[in-house]
């Protein structure tokens, strides 16, 4: 390793890995342990050692010049590999709110750009220091802030519909898509690509961020209370005569008595443990200690998957207008899971 | 309607709506005696309701006094304000007890 080698290496790789940092300690409700931010920025690396490959073999087959390849198709496809983790991160509830899955996003940004440019100072060690400050400046924070835009587009549409398919992910893969390809259109002019990243990107980034932050006390606030409701309603013996009591009674046409009995544990269970996610919430964001899942906890999430069993596909889909299931309704018991 | 006052005993009395509107000031009261030594005993007999809002007021007050060394009793915590901080799982972070227990 040399002096210069010294001098390039942070300009390629810091300014990404502090960005990160910041969005990490800047999200009030930690919904991002360390270990879990790590563990997606590897996974981000591992996408750009797959993108390579695909890159290679594309370009082998593509007509055009190399500029031409980089502003049209590259971008498709390194999106579509940072996008895979996405898909996984959503799909299984580890992400479900703009916030978390912003950081996961970047997070996968990161990785992909800290392997991108650590090939780039390996394989080219001549290039000039201003080529490596652009790498670390603009391309790096260029892939985090794509892979951002992507994750907090597609989870705002699964908060909505969280059973979507994955149709939900075109429209914020096409922004992406639109964000890369923009800035790999300005690579003869590669100081303003940077500046634009440099004083656009983490703008709106931080503006998204603090509006998701309030969304999401609003929501804290709000849904906390209708657990409150809802489990004073059923614990005073009174539920069945309230309307949502009355949406209960209306099945008893088309399900068993036993089956109503389960979903009216299942609403209880479910509050009750609605509330203990927004306690851990609430914990984290005044910065006390978070304790460790306790066992009656861990029965009730436990008894809570029997219940769902028990009640199948089509009674869940019947009680989804009194559990108001959208993305952050699941995803938050996925929080006490995990 | 939210009131917060010190007791005779020295604890600090809470009755009515601890919601959103209250939280500053009810932080505010509590910040005030900050000095108090020893550990802050709250009566919750007459808080008929508390919002999210009201949870973090405890939690800043709780995590304030633990820097002292101190910490944040919750006594006859009336049963429908009880539930919220065993279902939230705070009775495992505040020494709390129930109205006649």
């Amino acid at each position: 390793m040399n002096d210069t080698w010294l001098i390039r290496a942070p300009l390629a790789l810091v300014p990404v890995l502090l960005f990160l940092a910041v969005l990490v300690q800047g999200d009030s409700y930690k919904l991002l342990r360390l270990k879990t931010v790590l563990t997606i920025t590897a996974a981000g690396a591992l996408a750009a050692g797959a993108s390579y490959a695909a890159n290679v073999w594309a370009f082998a087959h593509f007509a055009g010049d190399f500029q031409s390849y980089s502003r049209y198709l590259s971008p498709w496809i390194e999106e579509s590999l940072k996008a895979v983790v996405l898909v996984f991160l959503i799909r299984t509830r580890r992400v479900g709110l703009p916030v978390d899955a912003g950081i996961a996003g970047f997070a996968i940004g990161t990785g992909f750009a800290l392997v991108e440019n650590l090939y780039y100072l390996a394989s080219r060690p001549d290039t000039a220091l201003a080529v490596q400050a652009i790498r670390g400046f603009g391309t790096a924070i260029m892939h985090g802030g794509t892979a951002t835009v992507l994750a907090m587009i597609s989870v705002t549409l699964y908060e909505r519909q969280p059973n979507g398919g994955l149709h939900l992910m075109l429209p914020g893969y096409l922004a992406a898509v639109a964000l890369h390809a923009g800035f790999n259109q300005l690579l003869m002019r590669p100081a303003l690509a940077t500046l634009a990243t440099v004083l656009v990107l983490p703008f709106v980034i931080y503006l998204v961020f603090q509006h998701s932050e309030r969304v999401l006390r609003d929501w804290l606030d709000t849904d906390l209370d209708s657990n409150v409701q809802l489990l004073e309603l059923i614990n005073s013996g009174t539920f069945l005569d309230s309307p949502l009591g009355r949406v209960l009674g209306s099945l008893r046409d088309r399900f068993r008595g036993e089956d109503l009995a389960d979903m009216l544990c299942l609403l209880r269970l479910h509050g009750e443990l609605a509330l203990r996610a927004k306690g851990v919430l609430l914990l984290r964001e005044s910065g006390m200690e978070e304790l460790a899942l306790d066992d009656e906890t861990r029965d009730k999430l436990a008894e809570l998957a029997q219940l769902e069993r028990a009640i199948g596909r089509t009674g869940m889909l019947a009680l989804r207008p009194l559990m108001m299931a959208t993305g952050k309704d699941i995803w938050q018991l996925k929080l006490l899971d995990r | 309607m939210f009131e917060i006052q010190l007791g005779p005993t020295g604890a600090v009395m809470m009755a009515g709506r601890l919601d959103a509107t209250q939280c500053e000031a009810a932080l505010k009261f509590l910040d005030g005696l900050a000095a108090q030594a020893g550990p802050r005993v709250i009566d919750l007999s007459r808080l008929e309701y508390i919002a999210s809002t009201g949870l973090r007021v405890f939690l800043l007050t709780q995590k304030r006094s633990k820097e002292t060394g101190a910490g944040v009793r919750l006594i006859n915590v009336a049963p429908q304000v009880y539930d919220i901080f065993r279902y939230a799982g705070f009775d495992r972070i505040f020494d709390i007890t129930r109205a006649g227990g």
